[in-house]
């Protein structure tokens, strides 16, 4: 299986290809854990803690390279505050969707902004965390 | 409806220049809304279609036979 190195990684919010602005991406699912011990009833004790898993609770994080040209970053994330945006993830933009380069699409809640972030002669970018609302789907078919 | 992508960025994969469609933006999660305020995409201009002229049939007259037909038949 071969190793992959993150170079042309394809992420679209609201349908804009913002990828060449996008430096960093994390998209993260983690289960609700709910443990299911209970006494042993007549039967064998339980030696170890029983588990079932709950709700995912889905998050993608971005760090964008800010703009504010025409047509760029912050004219397309800032009127998206506050809403739920379709985004889409894949890892390799030139690649046609399949198993070793699959698309997750979801919505996430444009909950956070950062217009503005850096000190004297650093980069402006913005680094930001937003939940997602609903499940995340993989597609692998071509 | 029909929508010009102008952005720099890639809108629904389509290029600058390129045109979509609502169902375009809208099965990719977009909102056209978003789109037009953000300088991404415009309204396509439509080219208002050549008018078409009633196309007149111009048919060949039929040609004029001679009948070389003789009048004067009869008994001489």
């Amino acid at each position: 299986m071969a190793r992959i190195v993150l170079t042309n990684v394809q992420v679209t919010v609201g349908a804009v290809d913002l990828s060449d602005h996008v430096a960093s991406v994390t998209l993260s699912t983690t289960y609700d854990v709910l443990e299911t011990t209970a006494f042993a009833g007549g039967n064998v004790p339980a030696a170890a803690k029983t588990r079932i898993a709950g709700l995912a609770d889905n998050s993608v994080t971005l760090e964008f390279h800010q703009d504010f040209a025409a047509g760029e970053v912050e004219q397309t994330i800032y009127p998206l505050l506050g809403t739920t945006a379709a985004v889409a993830i894949k890892p390799n933009t030139s690649a046609p969707i399949a198993a070793d380069n699959p698309a997750y699409t979801f919505d996430a809640l444009i909950s956070e902004w950062t217009p503005l972030n850096g000190a004297v002669g650093e980069l402006a970018t913005a680094s930001v965390t937003w939940p997602v609302s609903g499940p995340v789907t993989k597609d692998v078919t071509p | 409806m029909e929508y010009t992508v102008t952005s720099s960025k890639k809108v629904c994969g389509k290029i600058n220049g390129e045109k979509l469609t609502q169902d375009d933006i809208l099965s990719a999660g977009g909102s056209v809304e978003h789109l037009l305020a953000a300088g991404h995409i415009k309204e396509a201009v439509k080219t208002p279609k050549a008018k078409e002229e009633p196309q007149v049939l111009k048919d060949e007259p039929e040609a004029f036979v001679f009948n070389n037909f003789n009048y004067e038949q009869g008994d001489k």
